[in-house]
Parts: structure tokens; C-alpha cells; sequence
């Protein structure tokens, strides 16, 4: 037969309270908004659908808009430091088991991971001195990426403090655009939207994104304000330019100038400055 | 014989003749044979897995899901050998130790306590560190008929993961270590002294997210930190199991099949896709 006792044992519940009180560690983390984020998104679209309507009569004054447009870009050495850095971002999410790819769905049977991930990285300077990386003098590049659920969101955005860039860096080359092969001392400041239109690069040369930029940047003394943003896809850089009538037109940098509206599309040569219609 | 016949003469004597008060009577005396005591009924075995029953003082149970030694009729001390067995197969060693502790016992009611813990050391590529699960159960068992007993379970599963390097690879082979709560029901309809049906259901009605938070350095140029929380895929995992529990003096078998996402038995970690479910324990009990 069963004993018939009744009693709560206190040290039941002493037993309970003692385990729960290990629960110590990290709280949950809320996901941030990514900035200017409808914006970045309706900036896509105006890349893959022009809105600007080109002609004989304003595609000239396009493509002048497009070499002063060019100019602040600063392709020589840009699209090298944020792919760079890009990568440096996805070498971490791989590590994390994080997607690097904002297109790739989850395997929503398994746990999944919602985080944010930051990666900060010291400019080398302009003379990229031997010993620890300084900070101080040479500024940093900031980039942000969030997973929700498993899922990498296409933006990614950051900030560059005083950053001081030597282009292309000693014992390497450029990958991106190399349109010189001269020495650049790059200086950069401001904020960086980045929407991946790919997966993040595992090589520099691979990236795909959208960059839109605020702040100052140059070369060597030559700094000033810019905003602007520019599309790479696999080395090639396209970059948007206002069209008078209404709209944007999209400029493909190669050899020459691709200029593509919602009705047409020129190549334009550089050196005559003379446009003719492809499309 | 001798003395009814007695008692049936003196009742005549007393019937056709004057009665002389003086006159000595020849008398016996009977005593009934004291009543046959009926033997003491055999107790009712008692399935004390995940029942607020205990296994019994002094008892040793050894089982293919758990060790367990009765320390006294209200405490006892065990182990749950699959997880020491994941060792076989993997390269994860899981210690584990549960004291299970019965606070109230008044017919028809038990009320029992379970608090585990489980260790496991995971070394990988890029992490190395320690994931500590502590599932705590509640127990009650209803006796609602003679022959149904009621054996409802509540738990809080609650995990932590320690270490250094990237935190974000540990995982237990795939099975996510997450705190959760788990609530569960055995219907058994007892047949016979040691054979019942069982009916079995769990549910895991929460999920909390795992926070995770580490830094890492790149190259001496790249730092990155890495804050977040692991979602589970499936948040409401649940299982249906069917089966029968067979009680002898020293044998416990219980068998049983049913469908939905397996609760690994002791560490309560469901398995993240629905499968067929098997029930299979036996235990000598000494």
C-alpha cells in the first residue's frame, strides 16, 4: 500500500528558485530601422526602370551632367573601400552561420538567428604605418547588417570617421574600376547606405550593391561635400544623373558612357563627346 | 459433534422435566476458530516516469532511459542514460544528474518535483564552450477512477549557453538549445493489476529566444560584433503517443507510438520536424 502522508517540502521549491537564478546573460535584441530605408528601396526601382526620357536635344546636357557627376565619385578608389569592407561583413555573418545572401530564403523548420551584426574596420592611413592600426589618426569605416529570422535585410548601412586611404594599397591592386594607377590618398567622412543586390562579395570584384552616400570625400587636398549614390554590379559601376525634362537617366561607366532612359538609351565617348542613340 | 449433542440434551432435560436449581449439569464450552485474515491485497505498481510516483524507498531502478535510486520514499537521484549514449555517436559527452522529489502525497493526489541538469562541452571549428540545460518538472497525478489515473507534467526548460569564440555555433548536432515550457498529460486506463493503456501528449506552448552577444577580431584592422537571438523554427512542437505500460514486480515495460516532434526523453529538446514518435522503456527494478 501506498503511504497516506501529506507535506510540502520547502526545499522543493528552494530547488526550483535555485535554478532559475542562473539565468543570467545577454537580453533580447530589437532589430533597429534601417535609415532612409523606403528611400533606398525606391532608388532600386529607379535603377532598374529609368524614368528620364532621352533625346537628341538633352542628351548632351546629360552627359555633361554625368562627367561632373563622375568626377565626385571618386571610382578610383571607392568602390575598392566599401567592397572591401563589404567583404569583411560577410566574412563575419559566414562565421555566425548568418545568410550573406538578402535573397535566400530560411529553413523555417530550424532555429534561426536575429541579429545585428557591426563590423568596424581602421582605415590604413596614407601611409600605412607599421605597427597597431591607429584609430586616431586614421579614422574607421562602421557597417551594420541585421538578420531577422535567418534573413539578411538588403540594407546595410554605416558611417566613415576621417577615414585615410591609400589606394591601391601597398602589395596589392585595385579591383574595382581602376581607372588609374596612380597613388591615391583618400580621405572619406559621412554616412553610407548600402542595398545588396546580390550576395555580399566573398572577393571585392563580386559585390553588388547600391551606395548612397552623404558627406565629404577626395583625394590627396581635394575634398569636398558629395551626395550621390552609384550602383556596382560584378566591377561595373552605373550612377544616376537627373534628366531636366523629369526623371533620372542611368550612366554605365566603361569605355565608354551608357546612358539609358525610359525611351532610349546612348553611348557617348568620352574623348569626342559625342553620343549615339543604341536603343 | 460431542458438543451438540450436549447443548441438545441439556435442551431437552430443560424441556420435559422440573428443573432442579441444586443439581449439578454437565457442561462444555466452545470457542469459533479465530477468522481467517484475508492476505493484505497487492499494491498497484505505479509508472513513475514523468508521474508525480516515486520509484520507492531503497529501490534501485535501472532503465534504458533512466537511472534512478530512491533515496528515500519522497527523494530520488538519477540519471538518464540516452544522453550519456549521444557519446556513441557524437562527439558530445552530456553528464546529467536529476533528484526527483514528491511533495505531497494524499490519495488520490501526488505532487512531485523534477529538477535536472544536463552538461554538454562543444568544441567546434570556431567556438569552444559549454551549453548547460536545466529542465524543471512538475508532476500531478490524479487517480480519477479506480481504474484511470490522470499524470500531468509541467516545464520550464531552461538553457544557457557559455564560451568563447564565434557563440553562434552552439548547437547540440542540430538541435538548438532553447528555454522553453512544456506542458504534458498521460491518460492511463488500467486493465489489470500491471497492464494499462496510455495515452500521452505534450505540448510546448513557449519558446523564449536564446540572446546571444559576442565580438570577434578579424584581422588587427577589423573588429565585429555580433547581438541577437536565436528564434526556433518550430515554436509549438508537440507530440501524440499511444501505447501500453506493462508493470511486473520487477520489470517495467512500457511501449508505445504516436506522431508529431520528438521530445528527446529527459532534456526535452523536440526534434524541429514531425515525425513517427516511439515510447519504448524498460527498467529492472530492484
Amino acid at each position: 500500500m501506498k503511504s497516506r502522508r501529506c507535506g510540502f517540502v520547502p526545499h522543493g521549491t528552494a530547488l526550483l528558485l535555485a535554478a532559475l537564478a542562473l539565468g543570467c546573460g545577454p537580453g533580447t535584441v530589437t532589430l533597429p530601422t534601417p535609415p532612409m530605408e523606403a528611400e533606398t528601396a525606391a532608388l532600386v526601382m529607379t535603377y532598374q526602370m529609368p524614368a528620364g526620357n532621352l533625346d537628341t536635344s538633352n542628351i548632351n546636357q546629360v552627359l555633361s551632367d554625368a562627367q561632373t557627376r563622375l568626377a565626385q565619385l571618386n571610382l578610383d578608389w571607392l568602390p575598392d573601400l566599401l567592397s572591401n569592407a563589404l567583404t569583411q561583413l560577410r566574412t563575419r555573418l559566414d562565421a555566425a552561420g548568418l545568410p550573406d545572401d538578402p535573397t535566400t530564403m530560411p529553413d523555417t523548420r530550424k532555429a534561426q538567428l536575429t541579429a545585428v551584426v557591426t563590423v568596424t574596420r581602421i582605415c590604413a592611413g596614407w601611409s600605412d604605418p607599421a605597427g597597431p592600426p591607429d584609430q586616431a589618426t586614421n579614422g574607421s569605416v562602421e557597417v551594420t547588417a541585421i538578420a531577422d529570422t535567418g534573413k539578411l535585410n538588403p540594407e546595410i548601412w554605416g558611417t566613415a570617421t576621417s577615414c585615410l586611404a591609400r589606394f591601391p594599397p601597398a602589395g596589392s591592386t585595385g579591383t574595382v574600376a581602376s581607372a588609374t594607377s596612380t597613388v591615391v590618398n583618400a580621405t572619406l567622412n559621412g554616412t553610407l547606405i548600402f542595398y545588396s543586390l546580390g550576395p555580399l562579395p566573398s572577393d571585392p570584384s563580386d559585390a553588388q550593391l547600391l551606395v548612397v552616400f552623404s558627406g565629404s570625400l577626395g583625394a590627396g587636398s581635394q575634398v569636398g561635400s558629395a551626395s550621390f549614390d552609384f550602383e556596382i554590379s560584378k566591377s561595373v559601376v552605373r550612377f544616376r544623373v537627373p534628366v531636366a525634362s523629369g526623371g533620372d537617366a542611368i550612366v554605365t561607366v566603361g569605355t565608354t558612357l551608357g546612358i539609358q532612359g525610359a525611351n532610349a538609351g546612348f553611348s557617348c565617348d568620352l574623348t569626342t563627346l559625342t553620343c549615339q542613340q543604341t536603343s | 459433534m460431542a458438543i451438540g449433542l450436549a447443548v441438545l440434551v441439556s435442551a431437552r432435560a430443560l424441556a420435559d422435566e422440573p428443573v432442579s436449581p441444586i443439581e449439578p449439569v454437565e457442561t462444555a464450552t466452545a470457542q469459533a476458530p479465530p477468522p481467517v485474515e484475508a492476505p493484505p491485497p497487492k499494491p498497484i505498481p505505479e509508472i513513475d516516469e514523468r508521474t508525480a510516483y516515486m520509484v520507492g524507498k531503497h529501490t534501485l531502478k535501472l532503465g534504458i532511459l533512466a537511472f534512478e535510486y530512491g533515496i528515500m520514499q519522497q527523494l530520488s537521484i538519477g540519471t538518464d542514460p540516452p544522453s550519456w549514449a549521444l557519446r556513441a555517436v557524437t562527439s558530445v559527452l552530456v553528464p546529467n544528474v536529476h533528484l526527483k522529489l514528491q511533495i505531497l502525497d494524499r490519495d488520490p493526489v501526488a505532487v512531485a518535483v523534477l529538477a535536472a541538469g544536463y552538461y554538454a562541452s562543444v568544441s567546434k571549428s570556431n567556438f569552444s564552450g559549454n551549453v548547460f540545460n536545466v529542465p524543471l518538472s512538475v508532476f500531478v497525478s490524479v487517480k480519477v477512477h479506480p481504474r484511470i489515473t490522470l499524470h500531468a507534467e509541467g516545464a520550464y526548460v531552461y538553457s544557457q549557453v557559455f564560451g568563447t569564440g564565434d557563440i553562434t555555433q552552439a548547437t547540440l548536432d542540430g538541435a538548438t538549445v532553447l528555454r522553453t515550457g512544456q506542458v504534458g498529460l498521460m491518460v492511463q486506463y488500467r486493465l489489470t493489476r500491471i497492464f494499462s493503456l496510455t495515452a500521452t501528449g505534450r505540448y510546448q506552448f513557449y519558446a523564449a529566444d536564446l540572446p546571444l552577444s559576442g565580438s570577434s577580431t578579424l584581422d588587427p584592422y577589423t573588429t565585429a560584433t555580433l547581438n541577437g537571438q536565436f528564434v526556433p523554427g518550430v515554436q509549438h512542437p508537440w507530440e501524440a503517443i499511444g501505447g501500453v505500460a506493462i508493470l511486473w514486480h520487477y520489470v517495467h515495460l512500457i511501449l508505445g507510438a504516436g506522431y508529431g516532434y520528438y521530445f528527446l526523453p529527459g532534456i526535452d529538446i523536440a526534434n524541429t520536424k514531425k515525425t513517427v514518435v516511439p515510447d519504448a522503456s524498460i527498467a529492472v527494478v530492484l
